[in-house]
């Protein structure tokens, strides 16, 4: 048995494998066989480290050995969009430079390493560049990645230990594992990502191959996909600007564009049973409008997969049974508790989820389409857990729903009065969002979801600001034209 | 010093206090509220003044030399020009439609109920005492492993494989999770304490710490009275913390 050593007073001066086994061997495992305790809940999983492959490596020809800067950037920066944390601040520059060694050895692999990959002809970034990226990127790599590189798959895709993988979602730049820079996705286009079904077009035998000018346009191309407003960036306050006419039912229309998307993060469920390790959808953007009668909230959210179950292209991509994708928005209650102004304008955000006996919330739950079933609108009220019950959908709230491209565009219009919330003008709500991605199982709590944001109704256009600030600047020329004659009648 | 620079510096050491705290705690004071103080201060500033003759003198010469004097024929032009405009901004600012966003200051650590029911009994945080600590040697390595496990199988996606609140489920929790690294966290925390937080989670905190938004889950739920201890002994030993102790 290993003596496992905790204190980490002695770690600093121990040996390197006491820092792994305190570090390291929770997810990757004592011996780096990829089996510590963690690593049942996570996916991708830690990696096995005795096999020695490594998934992000740069390196030129000898196809299975990492660069030594591999190694030292995987272990400083970790691997975002994964669990694989960054140990840079946390180990020195010497440990790190041990680890590497020792991760090394686990593998297998003897120096010397090779050099990163060539990366010859580069192409800047420019539109006839983009274009002709485009086209290729269509051919080559649209049945895995989507059109739009969101990840929106055709096909069922695994990797070499048996587990279900997604694509990259190219509109996101946070979720790549080796750094977002061009530099990086030119070598993985050309190395494919060993291990995975992510392939190299390097290969000349390969048809799908690509000139190294063509990975570049491709580079480009990938490059222009970024989404930088899916990015949340901590605020929490959603805007619901106010439109002087009509909202039309529908997503293209030119009203939208006035309004901006604000995004959050959407972590998965892990508060009560029936938990959510390995979530597929990870932020919703979100926008709204209102106008004299009604408010409108368009949300759209990234989701890999468009499930309906019983259609057999959705039944094969998630490899058999599966759920109906789901999107719900919460909002609190009125009711049952005295309010105070400042509750009664700024809202009291209750118990996530559930609510509480004292405050509870309203939940508008949007259920994916089904084979031979259309989707659909529910309304819940619940007053705290074990309570959730269905009620009949408040008058008028209508909605509107697309897949397209690997995103989920919901839109719900609320009538102002009539809802258990009444909506006015210059009004903050709680608003909270939980998603359902069917095809990865999620269903009833095994979802993910947002932590509590506002949503605020900004007034529209009043003359009155205006009015007061002119009658103002009248009334003080007229006290200084006063006070200016009296004093020139004194001597 | 003239009354006016008084008013002047007290009411502007006012107003950099209120935002210093805010800077300090890292959360900015609401502006309603630093406005209100601002105000209160001044207008107290200029009672006080006022109070003595001289004093209500000093305030009120500058402004009639101001009026009526000669030498200050060129500021009072400028004044003149200027004033009406400011009027009429602060006209408008004031009736526009103001949005501050709702402002909710946590308390992210109140103090303790004295008597917390888990485990179907009253257990009474001040007479409790960590059995971990109890154990010795290879026994004490053991349970500390064992907590270990429990942390990687039940919190690390929140509170972080580094055990520094940064987990990768943690991004965008509000409240978010709370490190234990530092010697500002839970070195400064009874074990007790967090054995209460732990066990009770976010929906056990009291009023004041708004138990509505917290995903802190309750542990005595899924995890045995003695695996919390467990779990609670590990995070202390990863992180080279000692819980606080009241000597007596
Ligand atoms: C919280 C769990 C966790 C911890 C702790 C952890 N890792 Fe990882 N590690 C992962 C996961 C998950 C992956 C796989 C990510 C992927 O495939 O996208 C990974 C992958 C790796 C890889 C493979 C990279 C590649 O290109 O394939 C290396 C090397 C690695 N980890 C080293 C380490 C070292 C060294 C430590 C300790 C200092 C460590 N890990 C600690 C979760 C962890
Ligand atoms: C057979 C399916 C498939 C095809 C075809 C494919 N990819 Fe991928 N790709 C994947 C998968 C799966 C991943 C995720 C692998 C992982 O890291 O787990 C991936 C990952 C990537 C990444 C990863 C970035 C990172 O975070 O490391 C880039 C860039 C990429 N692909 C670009 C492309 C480009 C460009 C093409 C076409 C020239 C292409 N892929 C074709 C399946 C595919
Ligand atoms: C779903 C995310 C999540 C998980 C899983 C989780 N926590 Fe927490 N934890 C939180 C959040 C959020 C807070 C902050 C609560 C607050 O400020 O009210 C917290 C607070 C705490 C505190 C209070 C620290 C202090 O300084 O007061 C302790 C102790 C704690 N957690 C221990 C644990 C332990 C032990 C586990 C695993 C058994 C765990 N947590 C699992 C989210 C989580």
């Amino acid at each position: 048995m290993i003596v496992v050593i905790l204190l980490p007073v002695l770690s600093a001066a121990s040996d390197i494998k006491d820092i792994y086994i305190e570090k390291c061997s929770w997810c990757h495992g004592n011996e780096g066989k990829g089996d510590g305790p963690a690593s049942k809940f996570l996916r991708p999983a830690p990696r096995d480290l005795t096999e020695g492959v490594f998934k992000y490596r740069t390196s030129a020809e000898e196809k299975i050995k990492p660069t030594w800067d591999d190694v030292i950037r995987i272990i400083e920066d970790g691997l975002p969009g994964s669990a694989m944390p960054a140990w840079g601040g946390e180990l020195s520059k010497a440990e790190v430079e041990e680890m590497a060694d020792y991760i090394l050895k686990l593998g297998k692999i003897e120096k010397p390493l090779p050099i990163s990959v060539e990366r010859f002809g580069e192409v800047k970034v420019n539109a006839e560049s983009i274009e002709r990226g485009r086209v290729l990127f269509k051919e080559r790599c649209a049945e895995c990645h989507g059109t739009f590189g969101r990840g929106n798959t055709t096909k069922r895709l695994k990797d070499d230990w048996g587990e279900v993988t997604w694509p990259r979602n190219f509109s996101k730049p946070w979720s790549f594992r080796g750094g977002y820079t061009r530099e990086y996705i030119y070598s993985r286009i050309t190395i494919g990502t060993p291990g995975t079904q992510m392939p190299s077009y390097d290969d000349p035998r390969n048809k799908k191959s690509l000139m190294p000018e063509e990975r570049w346009d491709v580079v480009n191309y990938v490059w222009s996909l970024k989404e930088p407003y899916k990015e949340p960036r901590g605020r929490d306050l959603i805007t619901a600007l106010y439109v002087d006419g009509i909202i039309p039912d529908a997503f293209d229309d030119p009203v939208w564009s006035s309004a901006p998307y604000l995004s959050f993060y959407l972590n998965p469920q892990l508060k009560r049973a029936e938990k959510l390790y390995t979530p597929t959808i990870d932020s919703v953007s979100v926008k709204a409008l209102y106008n004299e009668k009604v408010l409108t909230l368009l949300m759209e959210w990234d989701d890999f997969t468009k499930s309906v179950p019983g259609l057999r292209g959705s039944d094969k991509i998630a490899g058999g049974e599966h759920a109906r994708d789901g999107f719900s928005v919460q909002m609190p209650l009125k009711g049952g508790g005295e309010f105070s102004e400042d509750e009664r304008v700024y809202g009291v955000k209750p118990a996530l989820e559930m609510g509480s006996s004292f405050r509870g919330v309203v939940d508008w739950l949007w259920r994916g389409p089904e084979k031979d079933k259309r989707d659909e609108l529910l309304e819940f009220h619940a007053h705290g857990s074990g309570t959730l019950k269905e009620v009949p959908l408040s008058a008028s709230v209508r909605f509107l729903s697309r897949y397209r491209d690997g995103s989920w565009q919901l839109m719900v219009k609320y009538p102002l009065k009539g809802t258990p919330l009444d909506f006015r003008s210059n009004d903050f709500t709680p608003i909270a969002f939980a998603a359902w991605d069917g095809s990865n199982m999620e269903r009833a709590a095994r979802h993910s979801l947002s932590s509590w944001a506002y949503l605020y109704l900004k007034p529209g256009y009043s003359f009155k600001p205006y009015a007061w600030g002119l009658g103002v600047f009248i009334i003080t020329i007229i006290f200084e034209v006063v006070f200016i004659r009296r004093k020139r009648g004194k001597p | 010093m003239g009354a006016y620079r008084v008013i002047l510096l007290v009411t502007l050491g006012v107003y950099l206090l209120l935002k210093g705290i805010g800077f300090v705690y890292g959360v900015a004071l609401p502006s309603s509220v630093v406005s209100m103080y601002v105000f209160f201060t001044f207008l107290v500033t200029v009672l006080i003044i006022s109070v003595t003759d001289k004093g209500a003198l000093s305030l009120t010469t500058p402004i009639i030399e101001f009026l009526y004097k000669e030498e200050k024929k060129k500021l009072r032009k400028v004044v003149f020009v200027v004033l009406p405009f400011v009027l009429a901004f602060i006209a408008y600012a004031f009736t526009k439609p103001s949005y501050e966003e709702p402002f909710t200051l946590r308390v992210v650590h109140p103090a303790p109920p004295r008597i917390v029911n888990a485990y179907d009994r009253n257990i009474e945080l001040e007479k409790i005492k960590n059995p971990i600590r109890e154990l010795t040697g290879d026994a004490y390595e053991e349970a500390v492993h064992d907590g270990g496990e429990i942390y990687f199988k039940n919190c690390f996606f929140c509170h972080g494989a580094k055990l520094d609140g940064k987990g990768h489920f943690a991004k965008g929790l509000n409240p978010a999770p709370l490190p234990f690294t530092g010697k500002d966290t839970i070195a400064q925390l009874e074990e007790s304490y967090v054995f209460w937080r732990v066990v009770k989670g976010g929906e056990g905190l009291p009023e004041e710490s708004a138990p509505w938004m917290s995903v802190m889950p309750v542990w005595e739920e899924s995890l045995k009275e003695e695996e919390v201890w467990k779990v609670v002994t590990f995070i202390y030993e990863y992180t080279g913390n000692e819980p606080r102790r009241w000597e007596k």
